[in-house]
């Protein structure tokens, strides 16, 4: 889950996405795909270290990223996760039907 | 699921899966805790913050895992594996729980198979659902073919039975045959497998000498002769060509059929020979519109008949599927049977449910410990019931090992010429039915428990002591369960006891003639030597040939050793008995329009001593009884009574309704009995038969006739009669060969069998029963040692406590009986056409069967009672 920083509130299915988006801009670690969420969201949006690992997990059994074992920044063993052919699909196609999602909530608010 | 998903969860190393997750996640807590400490939080506190950030570190591997796991599979796949070694831990429950429900499911199992192979499994001919046949008995040919060009909702077809004497290949041999119109197997809409099957032209006359042949006819008769197709054979001293083969396995409409022939469209055929009606159903027209129109246009057809019919004759007449029509009464015997088997299934089932209950009780603490550490109700119930199945399926694969057993036994229900033309066997719906079966068992069964499972009070179930008690509830849901296994036990008892009594009814039934050392056997002359009826319409030097032939048979049986007499009938009792209709002279009750309808049988003149049938009053037969002779006949004790009540029957007369001459009635012999199980299907046989003359036959006295013989040494007869016979003339086949004995009890072998079924499974009931009794009963008295003891310290006497544990029995039992002789008289009803000579109803049966039923229910809690009776008080306390 992706949890607003203010609120407690929660948009489900934007994980995913919001991960496939972070690494589609290269390599990256768990932790530092959190990091990288919260920085580039301005701190409205933390993740959840409890729905991260399960999300890469899920991520990874369909296929949209691969993970492998690699050096960290601190010098410590980190899994590196990248983003596949299927997965950057996926980002496409998500984010399609995010932009649709917001664009009728949008409607809504404007016209209700 | 998408296969490569499915393909790399499945490779996917579980173990590996873990540790690398979790050297991950703690990687991640250490960046975490090490900004934390950049940012100036206390190394202490950060490393705090960063782990409880990350929550319940176990429950996250979980999640993380089920996305590579299947859920519901795996743990259902646990619960197998967990079920299997809680049924292996105690073998002696499993054993007996197995082999319970492997009785139960392996006689469903015969049992349904033959009701698929009757009932279910389609004909094997195209849209077999619009065949069907016409009910109405034989009529003549003519009035089929008014029928026929009258009726518009079915294509009919007519058919009747016969034989025929092929020769020229050896000795002669008698074929079964079906004299059948040219539209008969486009009516049943299937084609020869070599040549062709009949055409319309085949019924013109002159071109009616064709025959097609049986697969199994052409195998053993003409050894499988690759051009038999345009071969010419001798078949009743007649020339006919074989056109065609039908296809292995058609036999049509009985299954001992070998050869077809057309019907001849001719006189005197159009009048005096009858058949039966079938057909198919044309498109759009239902069973009932059938049924309808058949019954409109009835009238007109019989206002046809050059002969007055009897009033209301064929009003009767009904258009019924086929293949209901060919399985006739077994439909309901087999529904019946598997009625009984599916009590007998229940009682299986209910006992098992007990012995799960009284399992469950001492599983209370195992499931309270699960309970506790987090097991959700719903898992549970479904451990349960994985387990109930399981044993529900195991006892289902040795019910199915059982099952060839059983059908064997159910297979001798059906009459010979009943079997199923596609056979008996196991196929996917049977073995579907077996599997579903024991579904359904294991659920009914493991549903109890499972759900009292759910109510487990968790902590005063952990504190309690190893020993469970009875609970008040389940000693309600286990004494239900018994009672109502011995109710039913009760209705199958008393169902097998009305059988068992009607069967000995039956066998010992005075049949009227003497039995013993009599040999019988079916004399079939071809039609050319001996055409139906010795009557003037024939010709002089056939019925003389045939007249000799019959002669000469008689004087050479009657040289043979220890023959002490010899006589022909066109029938024997027990065989297929004919009605015939009469009307009687000066008597405005039986006139030729509402005659008197009894069973004939066509004699020659030492029948009635041969037979050992007592000759009452004036003369029976003699060969001075000719067509030169005035005609007479001689009637059962039983006719005289009722058609000249209080007066002598001798010198009154007679006459087949349809026939101008009147007959005079010359003598008056004792009643014999005929029929067996199903009287409903024969004249009533109070109204008494009517015997005539061999020499003055009525409308077509048979060609060929039944020789009957007393003698000494039967088996002896029954080898040389072969022989005997072929000496005067061997083109003449001799068939069916038997002792009367024999006759007879072929006769009673399906009531025998439905009896035997019955008794087996009544015993089957009774026994499950006195296990679910006893196994209450002493599960009771163990859980009550202690209290039993503290009564005995205080001086309770041990005949008491026999009595009192008795008595328990003693109500169970009672209540199962009374309940169950109620619903076993609402059910034998259902019985009333298997019975012979017993009331469904009857008093000696319920009290007789209510009586063993008690007695077993003593029994079993008899020796529950003597251990309980034999607690010692000091033992039984110190055991707390």
């Amino acid at each position: 889950m992706v949890r607003f920083a203010s609120r407690n509130e929660m948009l489900p299915g934007t994980l995913d996405m919001l991960i496939l988006k972070t690494l589609s801009l290269g390599r990256m670690h768990g932790y530092g795909i959190a990091q990288r969420i919260q920085q580039v969201s301005g701190e409205v949006l933390q993740v959840e270290e409890g729905s991260l690992y399960p999300a890469l997990q899920r991520l990874l059994v369909n296929g949209w990223v691969r993970a492998e074992w690699g050096t960290s920044e601190n010098n410590r063993r980190a899994r590196y996760y990248t983003l596949t052919a299927a997965g950057r699909r996926q980002l496409g196609a998500e984010v399609a039907s995010f932009h649709e999602t917001i664009a009728g909530i949008l409607r809504v608010l404007e016209t209700a | 699921m998408n296969f490569t998903r499915m393909w790399r969860r499945m490779r996917a190393n579980r173990d590996s899966i873990e540790s690398e997750l979790r050297s991950e996640m703690q990687q991640h807590i250490e960046l975490l805790a090490a900004r934390l400490i950049a940012e100036g939080t206390p190394a202490e506190e950060a490393r705090l913050i960063a782990r409880r950030r990350f929550g319940n570190p176990r429950s996250l591997t979980e999640e993380s895992r089920q996305a590579w796991s299947f859920p519901s599979l795996e743990s259902f796949l646990q619960d197998v594996r967990f079920g299997l070694r809680m049924l292996m831990r105690s073998p002696g429950f499993t054993l007996v729980a197995v082999l319970t429900l492997a009785l139960g499911i392996g006689a469903n199992t015969a049992v349904f198979s033959s009701v698929n192979a009757l009932l279910i499994r389609p004909l094997p001919v195209p849209n077999p659902d619009r065949l069907v046949s016409v009910y109405l008995s034989y009529l003549p040919m003519a009035g089929f073919r008014h029928f026929r060009e009258r009726v518009r909702t079915i294509d009919l077809a007519g058919f009747h039975y016969t034989g025929l004497n092929l020769s020229g290949q050896g000795e002669a041999v008698r074929l079964n045959a079906a004299g059948v119109s040219a539209n008969f197997f486009s009516v049943i809409g299937v084609r020869a497998a070599h040549g062709r099957a009949f055409e319309e032209d085949d019924s013109t006359p002159g071109r009616e000498h064709v025959v097609v042949l049986s697969h199994a006819a052409w195998q053993t008769r003409f050894s499988s002769d690759p051009g038999i197709v345009g071969r010419f054979i001798q078949l009743d001293d007649t020339t006919y060509q074989v056109v065609g083969v039908m296809p292995a396995g058609f036999s049509f409409p009985d299954r001992a059929v070998e050869v077809w022939t057309p019907l001849k469209f001719t006189d005197p055929d159009l009048w005096g020979t009858w058949v039966q009606m079938m057909g198919r159903l044309r498109d759009g027209a239902t069973v009932s519109q059938a049924t309808a129109e058949m019954k409109a246009v009835l009238p007109q057809v019989v206002g046809l008949f050059p002969y007055p019919m009897p009033q209301g004759w064929g009003s009767w007449i009904n258009v019924i599927p086929t293949q209901r029509r060919m399985v006739g009464d077994l439909r309901t015997k087999l529904l019946l049977m598997l009625g009984a088997v599916g009590l007998v299934l229940l009682i299986a089932c209910s006992n098992v449910a007990n012995m799960l209950l009284a399992r469950a009780a001492s599983r209370q603490r195992e499931i309270a410990v699960r309970t506790a550490l987090g097991a959700g109700q719903g898992r549970i119930v479904r451990q349960l019931i994985t387990e109930s199945v399981l044993l529900a399926l195991l006892g289902g694969g040795a019910g199915l090992a059982l099952a060839p057993l059983g059908m064997q036994l159910v297979r001798r229900l059906i009459p010979e010429d009943q079997l199923p033309v596609t056979g008996v066997s196991l196929d996917l719906r049977v073995l579907a039915f077996a599997a579903g079966a024991a579904m359904l068992t294991g659920i009914l069964f493991g549903i109890a428990p499972a759900l009292r499972a759910r109510r487990i009070n968790v902590e005063p179930a952990l504190r309690a002591s190893g020993r469970s008690s009875l609970s008040r509830e389940r000693r309600r849901i286990s004494s239900s369960l018994v009672i109502a296994e011995t109710a039913l036990g009760m209705v199958l008892a008393v169902a097998a006891g009305l059988l068992v009594r009607s069967l000995w009814q039956l066998s010992h039934e005075q049949t009227g003639f003497n039995p013993d050392a009599l040999v019988t056997a079916s004399l079939t002359p071809s039609v050319a030597m001996c055409p139906p009826g010795f009557g003037p319409t024939r010709a002089a030097t056939a019925s003389a040939r045939c007249t000799a032939f019959y002669d000469s048979v008689l004087a050479a049986v009657r040289s043979a050793a220890g023959v002490e007499g010899a006589a022909f009938a066109d029938d024997i009792p027990f065989g297929n008995n004919m009605n015939t209709v009469l009307a009687v002279e000066n008597n405005p009750q039986y006139t030729a329009n509402s005659p008197f309808q009894l069973m004939d049988f066509t004699v020659s003149p030492s029948y009635f001593q041969t037979m050992g049938i007592p000759l009452l009053a004036g003369r029976t037969f003699t060969d001075q009884d000719n067509l030169q002779a005035p005609g007479v006949v001689i009637v059962s004790r039983n006719m005289a009574r009722r058609a000249w009540p209080g007066q002598s029957p001798i010198g009154k007369r007679v006459k087949p309704s349809w026939m101008k001459e009147w007959r005079t009635v010359v003598g008056v012999v004792d009643e014999i009995r005929t029929f067996g199980m199903s009287p409903g299907d024969w004249a009533d046989p109070s109204m008494g038969f009517v015997y005539f003359p061999v020499r003055q036959g009525i409308v077509s006295p048979p060609a060929q006739l039944k020789l009957v013989i007393r003698t000494i040494d039967p088996a002896r007869m029954v080898s040389q009669i072969g022989d005997i016979v072929s000496r005067v003339n061997s083109t003449v086949p001799v068939t069916k060969i038997q002792t009367m004995q024999d006759v007879i009890s072929v006769f009673n072998a399906a009531p025998r069998t439905t009896t035997w079924l019955f008794t087996a499974f009544s015993g089957i009931a009774l026994a499950l029963g006195a296990v679910g009794i006893y196994s209450l009963i002493s599960y009771s008295v163990s859980s009550r040692t202690q209290e039993i003891g503290i009564r005995m310290a205080l001086g309770a006497e041990r005949g008491e406590v026999l009595r009192r544990v008795l008595g328990e029995g003693f109500v169970l039992g009672g209540s199962g009986i009374v309940i169950g002789t109620v619903a076993a008289l609402a059910v034998t009803r259902l019985l009333r056409n298997f019975l012979y000579g017993v009331q469904p109803t009857d008093a000696l049966t319920l009290v007789a069967v209510g009586a063993l039923l008690m007695l077993v229910a003593l029994l079993a809690s008899y020796f529950p009672a003597r251990r309980a009776a034999s607690i010692d008080p000091i033992t039984a306390l110190r055991y707390e």
